[in-house]
């Protein structure tokens, strides 16, 4: 069974944490880790890991054998070829069995709100200028808590509806 | 009490008053509203729940000077939010300092007046009353000095600088320099 430690971008905002474990009740275990595979909100299925993932890699050690069953590794996702701080980041981790049995393939969400901490922090100091709270901050804070409790109760479906629309609406413009 | 506990208290009192004020009339205004989420952003931003999300660990100075001053310009300024009490029954708000100051400044204008008032007469019976005014002013410039410590152990303990603190500092140091002029 794959336990997922941290699936994370990093705070210099754009490197992805993979830590994963696979705990096996057998000695030696069964199973492996197979891949890392990276779907987008633009590539997500409720289903599984898409045809089309932006990012692939597999898990081997230094003979290319799937032997592995502790992974920590970094990956740069400035190579990827997206925008880091408009992608929601699916990570998928599959296992592979050296039984018959299928392995299991486990996921986790990783995004970047770097964006959103600097705009918001320079519309705090907006905010002493002005008599009121601008709707619009208002409005974002509650787009992003949304997204928030969205990925913590595993809705990613509304999590991605949330995100496009956050970034639909505020594409562009200060929070 | 430093300030990610003073926040986080503060947002603790303020959505209990919410609660409390819907449950009584069942209404809060929207601009009071608002303070709270704001309150609430200020509070996910340096409690660091969010560093899963590529938030920084570590908040620059620059970064708490604005959150600290945002969290004393939202305080006291809706009925939710109310000034927040410290473990001792102090309040830990720039505005408990500018109370003191102002009461010291008044101290300060009325010793100034009785002793331009016996300069003015010239009179030898009221140099004592000089002398003791002079003496007042000693006792006086160093309970300010004794304020001013205080207050730079309170920022310390705040964790932060506050704009509105050094702004009192430096008035209150330009007018130190005033009165020894006088004197």
């Amino acid at each position: 069974m794959i336990v997922i430690n941290n699936i994370s971008i990093k705070e210099d905002g754009h490197t992805l944490n993979v830590s994963a474990v696979i705990n096996s009740t057998t000695y030696p275990p069964t199973t492996y880790f197979d891949s890392i595979i990276i779907d987008t909100q633009d590539t997500y299925l409720n289903t599984g890991p898409s045809t089309t993932p932006i990012y692939t890699h597999s898990i081997v050690d230094v003979d290319n054998h799937h032997t592995l069953t502790t992974i920590n590794m970094d990956i740069d996702l400035s190579q990827v070829g997206v925008d880091i701080t408009k992608t929601m980041f699916f990570v998928y981790l599959k296992e592979t069995s050296t039984e018959t049995i299928v392995g299991e393939t486990k996921f986790d969400v990783a995004i970047s709100l770097r964006d959103y901490y600097v705009s918001a922090l320079s519309s705090l100091k907006d905010l002493d200028c002005k008599c009121s709270i601008p709707k619009d901050f208002i409005d974002t804070y509650l787009l992003v808590k949304a997204i928030l409790l969205c990925l913590e109760s595993k809705s990613y479906d509304m999590a991605i509806r949330y995100w496009n629309k956050y970034y639909i609406t505020h594409l562009n413009c200060t929070v | 009490m430093n300030i990610n506990t003073t926040i986080n208290v503060s947002l603790q009192n303020a959505l209990l008053n919410y609660f409390n004020t819907l449950s009584d009339i069942g209404y809060v205004e929207y601009p009071d509203v608002y303070k709270l989420i704001v309150l609430d952003m200020i509070n996910d931003i340096i409690s660091l729940k969010l560093t899963k999300y590529a938030f920084p660990t570590i908040v620059s100075e620059d970064d708490i000077r604005t959150i600290t001053t945002t969290f004393y310009n939202l305080v006291n300024s809706t009925f939710l939010i109310p000034v927040p009490i410290n473990n001792n029954g102090s309040t830990p708000t720039p505005n408990s300092y500018y109370l003191d100051l102002s009461y010291l400044y008044k101290y300060i204008a009325e010793q100034i007046v009785t002793i331009n008032e016996s300069i003015n007469t010239k009179d030898e019976a009221t140099n004592d009353k000089l002398d003791t005014a002079v003496l007042a002013i000693n006792s006086t410039l160093t309970s300010i000095n004794n304020t001013l410590i205080s207050m730079n152990t309170e920022i310390s303990n705040l964790g932060a600088t506050d704009n509105l603190v050094i702004e009192s500092l430096n008035n209150l140091a330009s007018r130190i320099k005033i009165l020894e002029f006088k004197i």
